[in-house]
């Protein structure tokens, strides 16, 4: 910095022309430089980085959406099972119903038929008995009426 | 720029000296100088960022790599929308203007550093080559119909005389706005924190305002060397566009 205090008499050391040359020289070295740089180490990485990422995501999209169309897919036939069983649960619940009535009307006609049955039965029976017991009571008549008049005669 | 005494001098323009480091007497074209030492850095700086900081090339990105690729898509982006895929071929150029005049401007802030995008040589030379490519690139691809840049064809035919001396001068001025605007912005910058800090040097301990000011202009500084770079780098592409399609 020692020759700093003569040399800033220039004023503006941009205007200094004595230098364009060194600055052209060492600018265009560093120009070539960093533009290898980039063309040859930058870019190429970073494109690699780049479609790299894109191919990524856009499979993750691709996969969630297939995803997404299976689930929807296993819903549908959930959905229709869900139909399925409910149709299957009602034919069986009205032929559980109908085999219930007719079971039922079964049963109802056979004890019809047999408390008939018990009834002629009964009546037969009470015929009989009748009958017995008139012909007992005239054989009892038979007998006491002798006696009755043994009776009122004594 | 001497205060009387002589004694308290604030010389703002000093840091702009070119100096040999490892040399004495005059400069020759070849002489490694202060400005030669800070290109070299930014181009470490670069490979350290872009290099090694994407070596792995995470899917997910660690910090330094999320730092690389956003400047690079950034970038990358800038030249897509405004030049088009056509002028995706000459985004590695793009790109190293941009990360060189980012990283010279950035680095440019520590102190004791040395700016080399505050020479007007420097941006000159870039700007002149993307004048002179930018050019020779519209005849080549559009043959004499680049000359339709000047001749607008949408104006009213009386006007379009008084609208091509128009046209030519400001594209003949391009190279020098493109440049004058990125030195003389790292220029002032620079010089109006070495001033304040003059100003604190001569205070002492009670120099708050300078300090403060300082920190103001230091953070304005911040925000003007990215736009900086920004703005070269999108002239650079509304250039490029404007030779690949000259016909609007």
């Amino acid at each position: 910095m020692a020759n700093s205090s003569e040399k800033s008499s220039i004023g503006m050391p941009q205007l200094d022309f004595s230098n364009f040359d060194n600055q052209t020289f060492w600018l265009f070295l560093f120009l070539i430089l960093v533009f290898l740089v980039i063309r040859l180490l930058v870019m190429p990485r970073m494109e690699e980085t780049l479609t790299n990422r894109r191919k990524i995501i856009e499979e993750d999209i691709q996969e969630a959406e297939e995803l997404k169309d299976k689930a929807l897919e296993v819903e549908k036939t959930l959905n229709n099972e869900l139909e399925e069983a409910r149709v299957k649960a009602n034919d069986i619940l009205r032929n559980c119903k109908d085999e219930i009535k007719r079971n039922t009307q079964e049963a109802i006609a056979d004890i019809d038929i047999k408390i008939a049955d018990l009834i002629k039965a009964s009546e037969k029976n009470i015929i009989s008995l009748k009958a017995e017991s008139k012909k007992e009571v005239s054989n009892l008549s038979k007998k006491l009426a002798p006696e009755i008049v043994k009776l009122l005669i004594s | 720029m001497a205060s009387e005494s002589g004694v308290f001098e604030i010389k703002p323009m000093d840091q702009f000296i070119i100096t040999p480091l490892f040399s004495e007497g005059d400069l020759q074209w070849y002489t490694f100088t202060n400005q030669s030492l800070w290109m070299l850095i930014a181009l470490i700086g670069i490979i350290l960022l872009f290099v090694f900081g994407i070596r792995k090339g995470d899917v997910v990105p660690g910090r330094i790599q999320s730092i690389a690729e956003v400047i690079y898509v950034f970038v990358h982006k800038m030249v897509l929308d405004i030049t088009g895929e056509e002028g995706l071929k000459y985004f590695p150029y793009i790109f190293t203007l941009f990360l060189l005049i980012l990283f010279g401007n950035v680095l440019g802030l520590l102190p004791y550093s040395f700016t080399f995008t505050s020479h007007i040589a420097v941006t000159g030379i870039l700007a002149l080559l993307v004048f002179i490519s930018v050019t020779i690139l519209g005849f080549v691809k559009n043959g004499l119909k680049f000359l339709g840049l000047f001749w607008i064809s949408s104006a009213p035919l009386a006007l379009r005389p008084v609208l091509l001396i128009i046209e030519v001068i400001s594209y003949f001025v391009r190279p020098i706005s493109h440049s004058i605007r990125l030195a003389g912005n790292m220029m002032a910058g620079h010089a109006v924190i070495k001033v304040f800090a003059g100003f604190a040097g001569i205070m002492g301990l009670g120099a708050v305002a300078p300090i403060l000011a300082i920190v103001a202009v230091y953070g304005l500084e911040m925000l003007v060397v990215v736009i900086q770079a920004y703005v070269f780098t999108i002239l650079t592409c509304v250039y490029l566009n404007d030779a690949l399609h000259p016909g609007h």
